[in-house]
């Protein structure tokens, strides 16, 4: 217990020194300024991206269309986009109810002009004639003239070809019986109908169009074909909304009729189709399946039991219903940074600074071994380093709180691991996540430090340590990509535990054990160094 | 010696120090330095720059480790139990550096938790000695070099030890501070009984304040001797200069041409006597010149005692030949 407390009165020193240092205290509110100004960033950039998205202009027809109503077929400039255009323009006109509102039938009649195929063999005859014609009109010098370079007359006559030819298809698909009828289904806005006609269709195309791959087996094909089937038939059955296109990111914009079970149904599909392929073709790889299953599981999952809220879905930065109170925290845990340099700055003065100023000589006649006050030293660096995420944690997470109100904190955060849905408290993964990037404080300080051990330079130990922390993964990242397989035993490409526990590292089975290990491994040697730099030394 | 080595036996050292030997790069910078300090003495440490005075200051607090030899404090080895032997030493080694940012009450505090037994009421009374009450609670960044000298000796006597090392005290302080430093100093050796071992280039200093001198040049122990030994051991006999201020030096210096007159600027006579004969030869001079009618204004013998600086040129010199300084 004396020993303790003797201990704690050389921390006590350290903390005295540190905290009445001027670059201590510049650096710590530089911090506290980064820890509540990230979330402020985060409510500016969510308030103009909701102002964008709530702009009424932006979701009616009229604006996407309206211009279309007056162009001439005639004209020397029309495009093929432009008369389409007018045509789903006029075929909305026919739906009497559905004017300059988007709904479900505007998809529908978009799609059907999309799948319209058109007879350009005229108008690429007309095309190779011109370059017929035109060659050798230009001499050698005009040699940057591309080969198929057309007059403007012979542009707009080519022009006017593809035109006629987009007109004729347009006009053979509106005489179509296929169009007569879907046409009827949407005027009576008759959902059912409309999956029926898609079914039939799924059922007569051949598998190329439905996506399927060239090489994929006959027994692959027929069961993606099925679950196409069968998910139109749920759709179909369970009056959801044909939102084709539209994904749960457009949820915002399509906020009037978004209806989540069409997403769902997607998904599902998606994992059905990645199930087939893996387990009759093996043309999908284990990981892929494994990730795809996971989030079928997953949607599942917050389906069964009512959950609304993931906090991934907007912690992971894909905001699906904007930027939040999760969104914010996420954001600032970028201030970490700021705690990491400021760490540096701790390690690399603490020794460094008694050098320079003098003081090592009446720090160490002084009845206490060096290596004591070595340990005060480095413990005091490593506890404040805690001290500053913890405090920049409080920061952030009080100034999100005020700027997105406290509701969605006692939210969880859900996920697949070993396909079972693992729930966990969203502070206890901000938490989490923190601490994991804290490693990379600890790991950038403790290396100042025993660089200023053994240097007894500030600038130096300051310089180097921060070079590798804001460069270190870039470094890394660069010789994985010169396949330079050894650099992941620096301790730089084993900083990130997240992105490695994820599996984003840039090395090959790349796992947070042998992070941890080599992590370990490089403390040990910055530790021995500071302590060899700052008991043997003859001062 | 041999006075000195009964005493060593008498009583108990508070810094001995055995044939110790430095050797720093290719550079052997101590040999076999070897020497006692006691309780209640003010012992100097002189030499010339870079004779080794602080470099065996430095082995003594542990700043330097010790190649070869023994160090202890109190009957505790530096190298073997450090923090025992350490808890006797207070000093200061070089310049009073103190941390900047801190106040210098702050700069005592830090000090005063490594060590054990400081309390609050200590460390007041330590600032009321060396005179920094009213500025104690500025930052160091507003001390003068002299102020942090105090400080520095503060920090030093904090913890009552019973060796004070002071490597140059007197640096940077006004002869006021010189004055006070040299009694405080005083104090605590001869009526605390602590070991006071000074270092100092202002050797007239050192006279006035220290009981015995260590002789160090070339990083070789010349001797440890007390003031009086020492002036003594150098005088080799004694000579005594009288001087006759007369209205005619010129007069005067006829008279006494028997006695190797010198006439020096200002019109005095030195004559320079064995001191043995110095007063019967004085008599002969008063009155040779009276008989003779010189008009007579002064007689006297200059008191021509030896400095201290003197004597350790000369020594320093003898031993050393070229004493080379680097």
């Amino acid at each position: 217990m004396v020993r303790l407390a003797k201990f704690g009165k050389l921390v006590k020193n350290e903390y005295i020194k540190t905290l009445k240092r001027i670059s201590t205290i510049v650096m710590l509110i530089i911090a506290i300024i980064a820890g509540i100004g990230l979330p402020v960033f985060a409510k500016i950039t969510s308030t103009i991206t909701n102002s964008y998205y709530i702009d009424p202009d932006y979701m009616t027809i009229g604006n996407n269309y309206g211009q279309y109503r007056e162009v001439n077929p005639e004209s020397d400039y029309t495009t093929t986009e432009d008369i389409t255009c007018q045509r789903i323009l006029f075929a909305l006109d026919k739906l009497s109810d559905v004017k300059y509102t988007i709904d479900w039938r505007c998809i529908a009649i978009e799609e059907i002009y999309d799948e319209m195929e058109v007879d350009l063999s005229e108008a690429n005859n007309l095309y190779n004639s011109f370059v017929k014609e035109n060659e050798g009109m230009y001499s050698s010098e005009d040699s940057d003239i591309e080969y198929g370079y057309l007059t403007e007359e012979q542009e707009i006559a080519y022009n006017k070809a593809v035109v006629a030819a987009t007109i004729k298809a347009l006009d053979a698909l509106e005489a179509s019986e296929e169009y007569k009828t879907m046409l009827d289904i949407l005027s009576r806005n008759d959902l059912a109908a409309f999956y029926n006609v898609k079914i039939e269709r799924i059922k007569t195309t051949n598998s190329l169009e439905l996506g399927i791959q060239p090489g994929a087996s006959k027994e692959c094909s027929e069961a993606i074909k099925q679950s196409y089937i069968e998910t139109l038939e749920r759709l179909r059955d369970n009056e959801v909304l044909y939102l084709n296109g539209i994904d749960q990111y457009d949820a915002e914009l399509f906020k009037d009729f978004y209806d989540p079970r069409y997403y769902e149904e997607q998904t599902l599909l998606e994992a059905k189709i990645t199930k087939s392929m893996y387990e009759i073709d093996g043309s999908v790889s284990k990981s892929e399946y494994d990730n795809i299953i996971s989030s079928v599981t997953l949607s599942e999952y917050l389906a069964d039991n009512n959950i609304g809220y993931n906090v991934y879905d907007n912690y992971n930065m894909m905001p699906n219903n904007g930027v939040d109170f999760w969104t914010s925290m996420k954001l600032s845990k970028a201030a970490v940074s700021f705690a990491g340099i400021l760490a540096i700055i701790i390690a690399a003065l603490s020794i460094s600074n008694e050098f320079s100023n003098g003081t090592i000589k009446f720090l160490l006649i002084n009845p206490v071994k060096r290596w004591k006050i070595l340990m005060s030293k480095y413990f005091t660096v490593i506890t404040s380093s805690y001290i500053i995420i913890a405090l920049l944690l409080v920061v952030s997470f009080i100034t999100s709180t005020i700027l997105f109100g406290g509701s969605l904190i006692g939210e969880s955060a859900y996920r697949v691991i070993d396909s079972e849905v693992v729930k966990t408290s969203g502070v206890l993964l901000l938490v989490k996540d923190y601490l994991v990037s804290s490693v990379e404080v600890v790991v950038s300080a403790t290396l100042a430090f025993a660089i200023s051990s053994v240097s007894k330079s500030s600038a130096f130990s300051i310089g180097i340590s921060l070079f590798s922390m804001l460069m270190g993964s870039t470094i890394v990242t660069l010789l994985s990509q010169l396949k330079q397989d050894w650099a992941r035993y620096l301790v730089f490409a084993n900083m990130d535990l997240a992105s490695i526990a994820e599996g984003t590292s840039p090395f090959a089975y790349h796992s947070v054990g042998f992070a941890v290990g080599v992590i370990g491994i490089h403390m040990a040697i910055f530790i021995l160094m500071a302590w060899d730099g700052f008991t043997k030394r003859e001062v | 010696m041999s006075e000195i080595t009964n005493m060593a036996a008498a009583r108990n050292s508070a810094v001995s120090i055995k044939n110790l030997n430095k050797t720093i790069g290719k550079r052997h910078i101590l040999h076999d330095i070897t020497f006692d300090a006691y309780a209640g003495e003010v012992f100097g440490f002189l030499g010339p720059n870079g004779a080794g005075k602080t470099t065996t200051i430095k082995m003594i607090v542990g700043l330097l480790s010790i190649d070869d030899g023994e160090i202890s404090i109190c009957g505790k080895s530096v190298a073997k139990d450090f923090e025992g032997a350490l808890d006797n030493i207070g000093g200061i080694v070089e310049n009073p550096e103190m941390y900047k940012q801190l106040t210098g009450y702050q700069n005592l505090w830090q000090y005063a938790r490594m060590r054990t037994g400081v309390t609050e009421q200590r460390i007041k009374e330590v600032v009321e000695i060396v005179g920094l009450s009213n500025r104690i609670n500025e930052k160091i960044t507003k001390y003068s070099l002299g102020m942090r000298q105090r400080l520095g000796v503060a920090q030093a006597i904090l913890h009552h030890p019973k060796v004070l090392i002071l490597d140059e005290p007197t640096n940077g302080l006004d002869p006021a501070g010189i004055k006070e430093l040299r009694d405080i100093l005083k104090k605590l050796a001869h009526e605390e009984g602590v070991c006071v071992i000074v270092s100092s280039h202002l050797m007239s200093e050192m006279e006035l304040m220290c009981d015995r001198v260590g002789v160090i040049a070339n990083g070789k122990m010349l001797g440890v001797y007390s003031i009086d030994e020492m002036l003594h051991a150098s005088s080799g006999g004694g000579i005594v200069t009288f001087e006759v201020e007369a209205e005619s030096t010129e007069d005067a210096m006829a008279v006494l041409s028997a006695y190797d007159p010198s006439a020096s600027e200002d019109g005095a006579v030195k004559i320079k006597l064995k001191s043995e004969e110095a007063r019967e030869k004085a008599n002969e001079i008063i009155t040779a010149l009276v008989t003779n009618g010189v008009k007579l204004y002064s007689a006297h013998p200059i008191d021509d005692k030896k400095s201290l600086e003197d004597v350790f040129i000369e020594m320093t010199n003898q031993e050393e030949g070229d004493g080379q300084i680097g």
